[in-house]
């Protein structure tokens, strides 16, 4: 027997059939483009003359089922439904397939040649097959099922997307959330010879699971499909499916599925995307996830579900953000690495005032946090707004305050840098991502520093309080914007965060920028009732 | 003026003068002088002259430091001073400044006495052996391992003063080392520098109080207007330069300016004493308010955790009296203050309005200008703040300050605001916790002859509030509390020894506490203190018929007189310190080295990082809670670790589980409600979230619960990090507990003053000014102390106990080491799996472990 197949993108395995052969040790070959394989199998001596596999209804896989079964078909409404029954006769000879006694197929069967028959069950069928004299018998018990209670007993237990596919929720993923990473990031994966996923636009681009839960006394078949519908109720023409089980008018893909009475399983549904397809610009792209559950053979709607997910789009502002971050990062290390010696030769007094106002600092901090976490409690990502008020405001007072007492190179990164020591030993707040986050504090601030003339000498110290004022507030809002951006980039990507731009925004100007300016003000006559400090 | 004995001078200055940065005029010129060895030698002069430049300069401190300039030559030795290094100046010179307990540089006795022999690389070994010759030259206890906040102030002083000199440096110059000293420190101090210039050491004190400096020095000089006015030796009665002191405003030595004024030698004053015993003194007790009804406060009751207290079973004030409160260290002084203003005890319902200026006045001073202070009180009170504030301003003589910052103030003059500061909330009973430290006898006149003013009565509708005011202060100066008090409360361990005028106090004062010596003949004579109050005044303002009498040998001494009494070389002591806030002592036995404990804690920060699933985390946040169950209080540290977990869990999985909802923007800022919907992965993510920080800071926590800052500052240094970094960290990490407390008792003077906190910025601000003003000082005084003992950044230090990593070191190094490295690794291959990146099959295996467990 020859078999042909051209197998689908992204399919790892082929499951080819091999005919029913009698007794004895036998060789499949197997021609690919490839070369020829040659693949020993044996056929038992004690194997029965015939396999049935039963699909009741038509299009549930076929199940293997032995002399003496009975198997229950639920029937929506008492509805018939067809059923198919495979015969696998191991050697040649008259065969006979009977309903309650009526002949459904009777012939002459040749070895390993399987045969289908085909028919619509009402209600309780008794099956034989008889082949040579050897009979086998089973029995098909047609179970009426009223609509409603079909409808109480099933449901959507979970959704999970995007899930693998086997229907389980792809670790390491946000849920409800696609990813499609920017261009250049797959180029880039592309020339590097990297890159798991498949991007074959036939492959499917990802995976829902669906888990089905079954209260009721009776097996249930069932249609699952799957339609992504865009704000306006439509399908979304980029998730139309390719080819592949989809429904050109719905957008929807379907697959079949057996829920054991009282129990559950999980259909693993594909979503297909058409890059090409997607409206103009980045972002992220709200959809709807509509999942509908229809007894197998019949239109009847028995459950249906719906769950909004984001397409994230790979964001070129995103990706700078990143790059900028981690280029910030990198280079404040180095800036540290090279400069460190040359910071701590600044006079003793001032090394000794940057130890007494990390101290503070952290003890300002540490409060702050505190109040910050109970904050987010009530407030939410919105509570940042709030606790800035305090944080940030003290922090920045207290460090404008120590530029005005030490207007020197290295002061504000050398605070910095002792601030991280200090937290890292008293809060543990040591992490392999600081040597990004501090290298870039130190390197924002000092940039920041020095473009404001604020670590230049004590020149600027005696200024007018408006452009004292106006300093502070351009060097230090620049550091913290700096510091800020970074952050949200590197915790976007590190822990996958999903962030509107309005928040970005609201955040870098409030807390990031405005804040600073406000805490400037207050640090003015902070730090002049603490210039003369009198030993 | 004539440089005597150049010939192996320890320092010779040849008209050396300095210029600071911002000043017009130099500060210091012309100035010549050595100093042998074997020589004490006393500076002294007015307010402002110079005196401590001066000993900076020759200490080598001025330089590349403040950017001034410096003229003239300097040697130490035979070296010019421009060419020692930091570690040879530290073995020639040793410095010691005003502040002794802002000269602390380590956390032990040991382990500041070898700071600057480490600094300048003397082997472990001399180290560990200069120890206990030290501790028995300063007349410390042998115990290396003791805590130096365990230790009195006196016992600092002579501390630090015996950490200066470890390098070996045969000079020492010291910058108003008595300032902080009761009159019994201050004799101990001086008797122990007079053993260390007989021990071949040259000393030079810069002082102003010559009562206790002036006995012990070879030589005196007198510095006026930056330079060196003159130089004197055996200073007796009659000298001729007592009459430039009397001019320059400086305090003679009582005994001394009595003798010189009557015109005997100080031997000729029991003589005197007895018969200035019959002349009449000053009227005792003042009004204690006749026209008002004493306030009758009931029993002061209050025990400190650590013992000791005050037990008194009941107290009677008037309004307008001036009471002193008397005892020696520990008599509980301080305790009955604090009852008294609130500060201590349940809080007292009935009674005066109390309000407490405390020893340390600036932690009281929160506004940005003298005006703003004043007002503060004035309002919190509802009063016109403008009519209080120059009311006390013109009491407290500091109406030319009202637009001044307070801490750009001198010390007397800060005292001098928050005593006005106080006066303007309205009290009628002003508490005062040591007025006289650090004050010079002018300054203690000027503060409470203003006291005695308000004490006498304020009108119906003074600014300042109605009727008289009652004033107690504490004090250790007999001498104060004689001229400045009219009732006495004596205090001896807790009880109440005497309540009564002070002329007859002074038999009942304890023998431990020291008197001045003009009373200490009167007890020796077996006198009344009216006699030594009415010789002084009789020498003061009495004619040749009052003191022909005082002058003539003949003078009566009581039969039997006793001897004289040594009076016995006890100190002020500081409050004892909280177990909890002493530093344990670097002891390896049953710990980790200091490096391993840094590791872990780096490794918990890797496993925080890398675990995702609550269950894991929870497990990892229990593993750095551990530790605690040996803090020393393990039931309350184990508690609070709790209660800080489930704080964290509880409200990041609220904000998360609400308001990161199915959504996936962000957004929803409305607060919960009842029914409203949870979002179970965002519950799951919250949880996650709180635990890493939670095991995080435990990790933390237990690390510098357990470890000393000076442990740790090798550890860091072990683990690579720059001296000097690891210095500022270690100076941050015990600069916590001192900052900690001076928040709480800002917060506590503004609540004294102004009755309800506010809670906004600007308040909190007002907050931190006072710290982050003493910080500011107090960095200055750690850094002169640390360049003084030899302090370089660029050369290494050499440890008396350098750290080992014994077996157990090692295998802990070795399994954070293989556990960080297996969890980034881990991490890393599963990020590059979810990120689509890179998978190998052969790592699927490990990538389901993950997926499961982390």
């Amino acid at each position: 027997m020859h078999a042909r197949l051209r197998p689908a993108p992204g399919v790892r395995a082929l499951l080819l059939p091999v005919p029913d052969q009698p007794a004895g040790a036998w060789t499949a070959g197997l021609t690919t483009t490839e070369g020829v394989y040659a693949l020993p199998f044996e056929v038992p001596a004690d194997s029965p003359a015939l396999t049935l596999s039963l699909s009741a209804p038509v299009g549930q896989p076929p199940a293997t089922v032995y002399p003496g079964d009975e198997i229950a078909v639920s029937l929506l409404d008492g509805a018939p439904a067809p059923v198919a029954l495979t015969v696998s006769p191991r050697r040649a000879g008259p065969l006979v397939v009977s309903r309650d006694g009526a002949p459904l197929w009777s012939g002459e069967a040749a070895a390993g040649a399987p045969v289908l028959v085909q028919w619509t069950l009402q209600d309780d069928d008794q099956v034989e097959v008889t082949l040579g004299g050897l009979s086998t018998a089973l029995r098909l018990r047609a179970q009426p099922l009223p609509r409603a209670q079909a409808q109480a007993a099933v449901a959507v237990r979970a959704l999970h997307l995007p899930a693998d596919p086997r229907g389980a929720p792809r670790p390491g993923r946000s849920p409800d959330r696609l990813h499609l990473p920017a261009p250049w990031w797959r180029a880039a994966l592309g020339a590097l010879g990297l890159g798991t996923a498949a991007r074959d636009p036939w492959a499917p681009f990802a995976y829902a699971g669906v888990e089905v839960h079954n209260s009721g006394p009776h097996d249930l078949q069932l249609s699952v499909s799957l339609r992504v519908e865009d704000g306006g109720g439509q399908p979304a023409p980029a998730f139309r499916p390719r080819l592949r089980g989809g429904e050109a008018e719905t957008g929807a893909v379907r697959a079949l599925l057996r829920v054991p009475a009282g129990g559950a399983a999980v259909a693993a549904l594909p979503i297909y995307l058409d890059e090409g397809a997607l409206p103009e610009g980045e972002g992220a792209l709200l959809q709807q996830a509509v999942v509908e559950l229809r007894a197998l053979g019949g239109p009847a709607l028995l459950h249906s579900a719906r769950r909004p997910f984001a397409l994230a789009r790979g964001s070129t502002w995103a990706s700078a953000g990143l790059a900028l971050a981690l280029g910030a990062g990198a280079a404040g290390a180095l800036l540290i690495a090279l400069r460190l010696r040359a910071w701590l030769r600044l006079p003793t007094g001032t090394l000794m005032t940057i130890a007494l106002f990390s101290s503070l600092s952290l003890i300002v901090s540490a409060g702050a946090r505190l109040f910050a976490t109970g904050l987010a409690s009530l407030l939410g990502p919105l509570s940042v707004l709030v606790s800035g008020l305090v944080d940030d405001v003290l922090r920045v007072t207290l460090l404008a305050t120590l530029l005005m007492l030490c207007p020197r190179r290295g002061v504000a990164a050398l605070h910095a840098l002792v601030g991280w020591l200090l937290g890292g030993v008293v809060l543990g707040d040591f992490s392999p991502t600081d040597v990004i986050l501090v290298g870039g504090r130190a390197l924002w601030l000092e940039l920041g520093a020095a473009l404001s003339g604020l670590s230049a000498g004590p020149a600027w110290t005696q200024g007018g309080r408006l452009s004292r004022w106006l300093r502070l507030s351009l060097g230090l809002g620049l550091a913290q914007l700096g510091a800020s951006a970074a952050g949200v980039a590197l915790h976007t990507t590190l822990y996958r965060l999903f962030m509107a731009d309005w928040y970005v925004i609201l955040v870098l100007a409030g807390p990031g920028f405005l804040y600073v300016a406000l805490a400037a003000a207050l640090s003015l006559p902070f730090a002049e009732a603490l210039r003369r400090v009198q030993r | 003026m004539e440089i005597s004995g150049e010939e192996g001078a320890l320092l010779r200055l040849v008209d050396a003068g300095y210029r600071y940065p911002s000043a017009e005029a130099p500060q210091l010129a012309g100035v010549s002088l050595s100093l042998r060895p074997g020589e004490l030698v006393l500076l002294t002069g007015p307010t402002g002259c110079g005196k401590s430049t001066l000993l900076r300069l020759a200490a080598g401190l001025l330089s590349g430091e403040g950017g001034g300039q410096a003229t003239g030559g300097m040697w130490l030795g035979d070296a010019p001073l421009e060419a020692l290094g930091p570690a040879e100046r530290a073995r020639r010179v040793a410095f010691v400044g005003q502040e002794p307990h802002d000269q602390l540089l380590t956390a032990t006795v040991g382990d500041e006495l070898c700071f600057g022999p480490a600094s300048v690389g003397a082997p472990p070994a001399a180290q560990r052996a200069l120890i206990a010759p030290a501790l028995t030259a300063a007349g410390l206890p042998q115990d290396a391992a003791r805590p130096v906040v365990a230790l009195s102030g006196g016992q600092v002083q002579r501390l630090i003063t015996a950490a200066a000199a470890a390098a070996g440096a045969p000079l020492l110059l010291l910058d108003e080392p008595l300032a902080h000293l009761d009159p019994a420190g201050a004799r101990a101090l001086c008797a122990d520098l007079r053993r260390r210039a007989e021990a071949g050491a040259a000393v030079l004190i810069v002082e102003h109080r010559l009562e206790a400096a002036l006995p012990v020095a070879d030589r005196v000089l007198t510095m006026v207007g930056g330079r060196l006015l003159r130089e004197d030796r055996g200073i007796g009665p009659g000298h001729a330069v007592l009459e430039v002191w009397r001019g320059l405003g400086l305090s003679l030595p009582v005994e001394l300016q009595l003798a010189d004024r009557l015109g005997l030698p100080i031997e000729g004053l029991d003589a005197a004493l007895c018969g200035a015993a019959g002349l009449p003194s000053r009227p005792e007790g003042g009004a204690e308010g006749a026209a008002h009804r004493a306030w009758d406060l009931g029993p002061q009751r209050h025990t400190h955790p650590g013992g000791g207290g005050v037990d008194l079973s009941g107290l009677r004030l008037g309004p307008g009296a001036r009471v002193a409160l008397l005892g020696g260290n520990g008599a509980g002084k301080s305790t009955l203050i604090g009852l008294l203003s609130g500060r201590l005890g349940p809080a007292r319902r009935a009674g005066p309005r109390a309000l407490e200026v405390p020893q340390d006045p600036d932690l009281s001073l929160f506004c940005p200008t003298v005006a703003e202070e004043l007002a503060y009180g004035a309002r919190a009170r509802g009063a016109p703040p403008d009519p209080a504030v120059l009311a006390a301003a013109e009491a407290l003589s500091v109406t030319a300050l009202l637009e001044a910052a307070p801490h750009a103030l001198s010390r007397g003059q800060r005292l001098r605001v928050a005593v006005a500061a106080a006066l303007c909330a309205g009290p009628a009973l002003l508490l005062l916790d040591e007025p006289t430290s650090g004050q010079d006898e002018a300054q203690v006149e000027a503060l409470m002859a203003a006291l005695a003013r308000a004490a006498a009565g304020r009108p119906p509708g003074d600014p300042l509030g109605d009727g008289p005011l009652a004033v107690v202060f504490a004090t250790h100066d007999i001498g104060v509390a004689l001229r400045h008090a009219d009732r006495w409360l004596v205090l001896d361990r807790g009880r109440l020894v005497y309540d009564g005028p002070p002329a007859d106090g002074l038999a009942a004062l304890p023998a431990a506490l020291p008197l001045p010596p003009l009373l200490a003949r009167c007890r020796r004579l077996g006198l009344p203190a009216r006699a030594a109050l009415a010789l002084l005044e009789a020498a003061r303002e009495g004619g040749a018929a009052q003191l022909d009498p005082l002058r003539s040998p003949e003078g009566r001494l009581p039969a039997g007189a006793l001897a004289a009494e040594t009076p016995p070389v006890g100190s002020r002591g500081a409050s004892p310190a909280r177990d909890d806030e002493t530093d344990p002592p670097l002891s390896r036995a049953g710990g980790l080295d200091p490096r391993a404990r840094v590791v872990l804690v780096l490794t918990a920060g890797v496993a925080a990082l890398c675990l995702e699933r609550p269950a894991a985390l929870a497990a990892l946040t229990l593993a750095c809670a551990a530790p605690l169950a040996s803090a020393p209080r393990p039931l309350r540290a184990l508690g609070q670790a709790a209660l800080l977990v489930a704080f964290l869990v509880w409200s990041t999985m609220l904000s998360q589980g609400l308001f990161y909802g199915d959504e996936p923007r962000s957004a929803l800022f409305v607060l919960p409600v009842v029914e409203a919907p949870v979002w179970r992965e965002g519950l799951r993510w919250g949880a996650a979230q709180a635990l890493r920080f939670a095991a995080m800071t435990l990790a933390g926590l237990s690390l510098s619960l357990h470890t000393p800052a000076a442990a740790l500052q090798r550890g860091l240094v072990g683990l690579g990090c720059p001296p000097a970094l690891a210095l500022l960290v270690a100076t941050a990490l015990r600069a916590l507990p001192t900052l900690r407390d001076e928040l709480v008792a800002v917060r506590a003077a503004q609540r004294s003053r102004g009755g309800r906190l506010a809670r906004h910025p600007r308040a909190a601000l007002q907050t931190l000014l006072p710290v982050v003003a003493r910080s500011a000082r107090r960095a200055w005084t750690l850094a002169e102390s640390l360049r003084a003992r030899g302090f370089d950044p660029d050369q290494p230090r050499v440890e008396r106990e350098p750290l080992r990593l014994d077996a157990r070191d090692a295998l802990v190094l070795a399994a954070c080491a293989l556990v960080a490295g297996g969890l980034l690794a881990a991490r890393g291959l599963y990020l590059l799996y979810t990120a689509e990146i890179w998978a190998h099959p052969a790592t699927l295996p490990l990538l389901d472990l993950v997926r499961r467990w982390l």
